[in-house]
C-alpha cells in the first residue's frame, strides 16, 4: 500500500477535523468494485467514471451524499486512481462549499477489505460514517436512516451497522441476477439475523438455532441490497482484526452473524418509495439507465442538470436533448432517447431507446436501437447497432452491423461491412504485464480498416447488457411475462403485444432451434413445457403453436405438392413424440379445428389437409374418435366448412370401415390402428 | 348464534390424533375421558360447542369419532349431561389416520364448512364467531387456529421447578415453524419441529410468491381447523387413488393445501372445481370482458387458480392442547384456579376451592385451588394444597398432598406424602410412603 501517501493525507485531514465540530458527517466512497463485471471497459476506465446517461456514475453517488448533508467524503480509489483524482479535481466537487471531497489511494488493494483497512490506517474516520460504493444512484432520505441508526446505537453499543435495503419484487428489473439475497430479520427489532445470497441454489435454509434467540424471523426476498451502509468506526477496526476479510457482504456479515463470541449486531433499514440502486453489472447498468430516463431517480434526472455542466431539456416521449444537437433531414428520434451536445445525426437515421453522448457523428441511414453510445463516437452511413455499448472514440465504419449485447471498447474501429456477432466484446486495451488479462485477449479480424482485439472472457449469461436467448431454460417460472428481469430490447416495443403472440413466438423460436440444431426431443419438450407454464397456456395452445412451425416449409411457394407431402410426413413422424405429450383426449377435436384454421390462412396447405390429419392419426396424436367427432361437428355446420370434410371423406370412410371391422372381428391390427 | 353452516367433527379416538405424549397416565383411561379438574376432557369440548351455539338440528349433528373401547363411556357421559346437543357417534373398529376417518364419514358431513376439533383441545368459545367470519369472507380452504406460545415463566414458583429443565427438549416436538405472510393472514408454510433437524429449508420459488414472510417459532397449531367442504371432495378423490397422498390432516393434507397457494404449481391431485368459487369466477369474467388487455385476464386466471389458507391467531380466551403430561398438569392447575369461564363441576366455596357437598372433608385441611370430588374422604390432620382429588378416594390420616392430581377410587393410607405427582384410578398407596414427581398407574 502506498503508505507514505496516505499518512501525509491522514495528517492533513485530522488537522482540519480538529477545527470542525465532532458532528461532521463523513462518508467513504469505494471507488473500485474489485470485480470485472464491466470488463473489458474497465481495463481503461474505472467503473465509477463510466457515464450513466452521460454523467459519470461517481457524480450520482457524490451528489446523493452531498444533498444528504454529508460534509466530508473520502473517495477511496485503487484501479485507475489517477483518473478518478483528476476527474474530481477538474469537476465541481473540488470546490463545493460545505462539502469536501478527498481522494485516498491504495494501489495494492485487491478487495474491499483491503480498502477498508486502508481507510482505517489513514485515521480519518471519527464517528459513524456512511460506506457506499461509487456506483450507487439514490434519492433516499439518508438523514432518517441515520437517526434510526443512532437511536439504536443509544440503546445498544453493539449495533455497529445499519444496512439499507430497498423493497422491490423478486423479479424487479433493477435487481441484478446475481443478487438473490434472502434476508432474515428479527420481525420485532429488524435486527439482521440471516443473510443468504446464493443465486445458484433453489433452496434456502436457516438454522433453527436462530429461533432460540429470535422467536419470529421475517424472511424477505423482496429486498434489494443498495450497498449503502451506515457504519460505526468499529466496523473498520473489525476489518483490521480480521485481515482475511475480503468482502463486506460475504465475509464480514457472515462472520458477524455466525460469531458467538462477539455480540455485534447488524440492523436493516428498508426503503419504500425512495429510489436506490447500484450499478453492479451490465444488466443493472441497463435498468438503472432506464430508471433515470423514466425519472424514478428524481431529482437526479438529465434535465435537472445537477452537475451544472449540462444543458438537457426534456421533450415528449422521454427524449432528452442537450443544446447544440444537430439533426439532419428526415432522421427519426423516437422514445427514451438521450442526445448529448455537439452530436449530429444524419438524414434517414433512426434512433430509439438509446443514449448518445456528446460530439458523436452519426451518418445517414444508421439504425440504433437500445444502445449506449458514449462521447466522440463516429458511426458511418448504413450501420446497424443493436443493444450494444460503444465506448468513447469508437468508430463504426459504414455498412457494418453490431449484434446485440456487444461491447465496443475505447477507440476501437469496426471496419467496413463487418458484421459482429451478438455479445462480441472488442477492446484496444493493452494487457498489463502482471495481470493475467493477456490470455483473455485474442486477435480478431475487425474488417477493412478495422482496429481492435477480441475479449474472450465471457460474462455470466445473466450479466450481459441484454438477455441471452434462453437465460435459464430449466427454471420455467424465472421470467414472468411483463415483469421479468430486463427485457431484451425488442420487447420494449413488444410490451403491448398480446401474451399469446409472445408465446407463439417463443415456441416458434424453440422449435426452429430444435430443428436446426437437432436438439433432443426431451429438451424441446421441457422448454415448451416451461413456456406453457410461464404463459399459462394449455396443451392445445402448445400444439397450435408447434404445428405451424413444424409444417413450415422453407420455400413453400415453389415446392411441388409431392415434396411438400413427403416433407410433412417426415416432420410429423419425427416430432410425433413431442406432439403426443401435449395432446389429450379433450383437446384433439379443437386441434383439428386449429389445423383447419391454419390451412385457411395458408393456401398451400389446403391440399395436404387430409394428409396432415392422417399422419397425426397414424402417430397417435389424434384419435379416431376425435376425427369422427370433428366430422360430425362440421357436418352440421355451414357449407363453407364442407370443403375440409370433402377433403377427408376418404380418411373418414376408411376410419369408419376400420371401426366396423374391429367391432366385428376385433382383429389385432385394426385394434392397434384405432387406438 | 346460528352455526348451521358449520358442522363439527370431534376426533376423539385414543391417541390417534396429534402427537400425544401422555403416557403413562392415559394407559388405562381413554384420552377423551381423562379427568381435568374432575371433569372428563370431552366435557370441555361439549361445553365449548354448547356455548358457541352449535344448533341442535338433527340434520346437522355433531359427529364424534370414537374408538370402540371408549364408545360406551363417552356415550353415557354425553347422554347424561349434554342433552341439548345433537351428537352422532361414529365408532371406529380399527386405527385409522385422520384423513381416512374423514373419508369414512364423508356422507355425514353435509354443511358448507366443517370444523375439525381434536379431542385434546380445551378452549373457550370467545373467538369462534370471528374465526368463522374470517373463513367465510376470506373464502379460505382452511382456517387454522394458532395460539401464541404461553410464557412458561408464569407458573407459581414452588412448582414448576422440578419439571422445567427437562421440558425444553420435549417441547420441541410440539413446536411448529409457521410462516405467515406480512399481514399475518395467510399461512404459507408449516413445518413441525419434529421434521427439522438443523436447518429449516424452503424453496425460493415460495419466496418469489410470498417475498415477505415471517416464520414464527412461538405460534402453536391448536389442531382446530375450519375446512371448506371441497376439501372433503379432495380427500375423497385422493382416497380413491391406489396410493393416497393424504393420511394425516396435519402432516399431509395441510401441507398440500399450503403448497396449492402458489399459482401454477404442479398439483399431484387436482383441486375440485368448487375450490375456486363463484364470486371469483364472476369477477374474473367481468374483468376479462371489460378489459381489452390480455394480460389482465391472465392475471385473473392466475388468481382464480389459487386457494387460500388462513390463520386465526388467538388473542384472548383460554386454549390448551392436552398432549403432554406437563400440559395436563398445567390445565388442571389453570382450571382449578377458578378464574376461567371453564370451571370444575363442584361448587366453588369461599376459600377459592371446589369441594363436592358429598365429600367427607374438613375444609380447613384444604388450601386454595383445590378440587375434591364426591364421596372422597380425608383423614384427620391431612393437608391438601394445589391439588385435585377425584371421586370415591379414601385418604388416610396425616397425608400431605401438594401440587398433585389424584384420580378416582384412589386409596392412600396414613402418613403418605405426595408431591408433584399424578395418581391414576384405583391406585393403592401404602402407609408412610413418599411419592414425589411420579406418575402412578394401576
Amino acid at each position: 500500500m502506498a503508505k507514505d501517501d496516505k499518512k501525509s493525507k491522514g495528517g492533513s485531514n485530522t488537522n482540519t477535523l480538529d477545527i470542525k465540530s465532532e458532528e461532521t458527517l463523513q462518508a467513504v466512497v469505494l471507488g473500485d468494485s474489485f470485480d470485472i463485471k464491466f470488463s473489458p471497459v474497465t481495463l481503461e476506465k474505472p467503473r465509477t467514471l463510466l457515464p450513466l446517461v452521460n454523467i459519470p456514475l461517481l457524480d450520482y453517488t457524490l451528489e446523493f451524499l452531498a444533498s444528504s448533508g454529508v460534509q466530508e467524503i473520502f473517495v477511496f480509489c485503487c484501479a485507475h486512481a489517477d483518473q478518478i483524482k483528476e476527474y474530481i479535481q477538474s469537476s465541481r466537487w473540488s470546490n463545493l462549499p460545505g462539502v469536501s471531497v478527498k481522494c485516498m489511494t491504495g494501489r495494492d488493494c485487491r478487495t474491499t477489505g483491503d480498502a477498508l483497512r486502508g481507510v482505517y490506517n489513514a485515521q480519518v474516520i471519527q464517528s459513524d460514517f456512511i460506506l457506499i460504493t461509487g456506483d450507487v444512484v439514490s434519492n433516499m432520505n439518508l438523514q432518517k436512516a441515520l437517526q434510526v441508526h443512532k437511536a439504536r446505537k443509544e440503546v445498544d453499543k453493539n449495533n455497529i451497522m445499519t444496512m439499507v435495503f430497498k423493497q422491490a419484487s423478486p423479479t424487479h428489473r433493477t435487481r441484478s441476477k446475481q443478487d438473490d439475497t434472502v434476508i432474515g430479520t428479527n420481525s420485532e427489532t429488524l435486527q439482521l439475523v440471516w443473510y443468504d445470497n446464493s443465486p445458484k441454489k433453489k433452496k434456502s435454509s436457516i438454522p433453527i438455532e436462530l429461533f432460540k434467540k429470535h422467536p419470529s424471523i421475517q424472511m424477505r426476498y423482496d429486498l434489494i441490497d443498495c450497498h449503502i451502509d451506515i457504519c460505526s468506526p468499529e466496523v473498520l477496526a473489525l476489518f483490521i482484526d480480521n485481515f482475511d476479510f475480503a468482502d463486506i457482504r460475504e465475509d464480514f456479515i457472515h462472520d458477524i452473524l455466525g460469531s458467538e463470541l462477539l455480540d455485534h449486531k447488524l440492523y436493516t433499514y428498508v426503503l419504500q418509495g425512495e429510489y436506490a440502486a447500484r450499478v453492479k453489472d451490465l444488466r443493472t447498468y441497463h435498468s438503472v439507465s432506464k430508471d433515470i430516463i423514466h425519472r424514478w431517480t428524481f431529482p437526479m434526472v438529465p434535465d435537472n442538470n445537477f452537475m451544472c455542466n449540462t444543458t438537457y431539456s426534456l421533450s415528449r416521449q422521454m427524449i432528452y436533448k442537450e443544446r447544440g444537437v444537430k439533426l439532419f433531414g428526415d432522421c427519426l428520434i423516437s422514445e427514451e432517447t438521450v442526445l448529448g451536445t455537439g452530436t449530429e445525426v444524419g438524414s434517414g437515421s433512426r434512433i430509439s431507446h438509446s443514449i448518445i453522448g456528446r460530439n458523436c457523428r452519426i451518418g445517414k441511414n444508421v439504425k440504433i436501437h437500445g444502445s449506449y453510445i458514449w462521447d466522440n463516437v463516429v458511426i458511418e452511413d448504413n450501420a446497424v447497432i443493436q443493444s450494444s455499448l460503444l465506448c468513447n472514440g469508437a468508430i463504426v465504419k459504414s455498412d457494418s452491423s453490431i449484434g446485440r449485447g456487444s461491447i465496443i471498447g475505447f477507440n476501437v474501429v469496426v471496419g467496413n461491412k463487418l458484421i459482429l456477432e451478438p455479445f462480441s466484446k472488442i477492446t484496444l486495451a493493452e494487457p498489463e504485464e502482471d495481470e493475467d488479462d493477456e490470455e483473455n485477449i485474442q486477435d480478431f479480424n475487425m474488417g477493412e480498416n478495422g482496429k481492435g482485439k477480441k475479449w474472450i472472457l465471457e460474462n455470466e449469461p445473466y450479466n450481459e447488457l441484454v438477455q441471452r436467448e434462453i437465460d435459464e431454460p430449466s427454471d420455467s417460472d424465472s421470467d414472468e411475462p411483463g415483469s421479468g428481469g430486463v427485457m431484451p430490447p425488442t420487447k420494449d416495443k413488444d410490451d403491448d403485444v398480446p401474451e399469446f403472440i409472445k408465446f407463439q413466438r417463443e415456441v416458434r423460436d424453440t422449435i426452429r432451434r430444435g430443428i436446426n440444431e437437432n436438439l433432443l426431443m426431451e429438451n424441446i419438450q421441457v422448454e415448451i413445457n416451461g413456456l406453457k407454464f410461464a404463459y399459462i397456456k394449455d396443451g392445445l395452445d402448445c400444439l397450435a403453436a408447434i404445428l405451424p412451425v413444424l409444417l413450415e416449409h422453407p420455400n413453400i411457394n415453389t415446392v411441388s405438392a409431392k415434396d411438400l407431402s413427403a416433407f410433412i410426413v417426415k416432420r410429423i413422424s419425427s416430432y410425433s413424440p413431442l406432439l403426443v405429450k401435449f395432446s389429450s383426449e379433450d383437446n384433439q377435436v379443437d386441434l383439428i379445428f386449429k389445423i383447419q384454421d391454419f390451412c385457411d390462412e395458408n393456401e398451400q396447405y389446403k391440399s395436404v389437409f387430409q394428409l396432415i390429419l392422417h399422419r397425426l392419426y397414424d402417430n397417435d396424436v389424434i384419435s379416431e374418435d376425435a376425427i369422427l367427432e370433428w366430422a360430425q361437428e362440421i357436418e352440421d355446420d355451414e357449407e363453407d366448412e364442407g370443403f375440409y370434410l370433402k377433403k377427408c371423406t376418404e380418411l373418414i370412410k376408411w376410419l369408419k370401415s376400420a371401426e366396423e371391422e374391429s367391432d366385428e372381428e376385433s382383429e389385432e391390427d385394426s385394434d392397434t390402428d384405432s387406438d | 348464534m346460528t352455526q348451521t353452516q358449520f358442522q363439527v367433527v370431534i376426533l376423539a379416538t385414543d391417541k390417534a390424533c396429534g402427537n400425544s405424549r401422555l403416557s403413562p397416565i392415559d394407559d388405562n383411561i381413554p384420552h377423551s375421558l381423562l379427568p381435568i379438574a374432575n371433569r372428563p376432557l370431552i366435557s370441555y369440548q361439549f361445553e365449548f360447542l354448547e356455548k358457541a351455539g352449535f344448533e341442535t338440528k338433527s340434520d346437522n349433528p355433531i359427529i364424534i369419532v370414537v374408538n370402540e373401547a371408549s364408545e360406551e363411556k363417552i356415550r353415557q357421559h354425553v347422554s347424561e349431561i349434554y342433552k341439548g346437543l345433537e351428537v352422532e357417534f361414529f365408532v371406529l373398529k380399527d386405527r385409522l389416520a385422520s384423513c381416512e376417518i374423514l373419508y369414512r364419514i364423508r356422507d355425514k358431513i353435509k354443511s358448507e364448512y366443517f370444523i375439525i376439533l381434536n379431542a385434546n383441545l380445551v378452549l373457550e368459545e370467545t373467538f369462534i364467531r370471528q374465526m368463522a367470519d374470517i373463513h367465510r369472507s376470506g373464502e379460505a380452504a382452511v382456517t387454522m387456529l394458532l395460539k401464541p406460545a404461553q410464557k412458561v415463566v408464569e407458573q407459581p414458583s414452588k412448582k414448576g421447578a422440578a419439571e422445567a429443565p427437562s421440558s425444553s427438549k420435549k417441547e420441541l416436538i410440539f413446536t411448529d415453524y409457521i410462516a405467515l405472510d406480512e399481514k399475518k393472514e395467510k399461512v404459507i408454510m408449516m413445518e413441525p419441529g419434529t421434521e427439522i433437524e438443523e436447518n429449516l429449508q424452503f424453496n425460493k420459488s415460495l419466496l418469489k410468491h410470498f417475498p415477505n414472510l415471517t416464520i414464527y417459532s412461538d405460534l402453536q397449531d391448536t389442531h382446530f381447523y375450519i375446512f371448506s367442504r371441497w376439501v372433503l371432495e379432495l380427500i375423497v378423490e385422493d382416497q380413491k387413488e391406489k396410493y393416497p397422498l393424504f393420511s394425516d390432516i396435519k402432516k399431509h393434507l395441510i401441507p398440500y393445501l399450503l403448497s396449492c397457494q402458489i399459482p401454477n404449481i404442479k398439483r399431484q391431485r387436482p383441486l375440485p372445481e368448487s375450490a375456486f368459487n363463484l364470486t371469483q369466477k364472476i369477477s374474473q369474467e367481468m374483468s376479462s370482458t371489460a378489459s381489452p388487455f390480455n394480460q389482465f385476464s391472465d392475471i385473473n386466471i392466475q388468481k382464480k387458480k389459487t386457494i387460500k389458507c388462513l390463520a386465526y391467531i388467538l388473542k384472548n380466551g383460554y386454549c390448551m392442547n392436552v398432549n403432554t403430561v406437563k400440559s395436563y398438569q398445567q390445565i388442571n392447575r389453570d382450571i382449578s384456579k377458578g378464574d376461567l369461564s371453564l370451571l370444575p363441576l363442584e361448587p366453588k366455596l369461599e376459600k377459592n376451592y371446589f369441594i363436592d357437598p358429598a365429600a367427607n372433608v374438613t375444609p380447613t385441611q384444604v388450601g386454595p385451588y383445590c378440587v375434591i370430588g364426591a364421596s372422597s374422604t380425608l383423614g384427620s390432620k391431612c393437608s391438601v394444597k394445589f391439588s385435585i382429588i377425584g371421586k370415591h378416594c379414601k385418604i388416610g390420616d396425616n397425608v400431605r398432598i401438594e401440587n398433585s392430581i389424584i384420580m378416582d377410587h384412589v386409596n392412600i393410607e396414613d402418613k403418605c406424602t405426595i408431591k408433584d405427582s399424578i395418581i391414576c384410578n384405583d391406585v393403592f398407596i401404602k402407609a408412610g410412603s413418599s411419592t414425589v414427581g411420579q406418575y402412578l398407574t394401576k
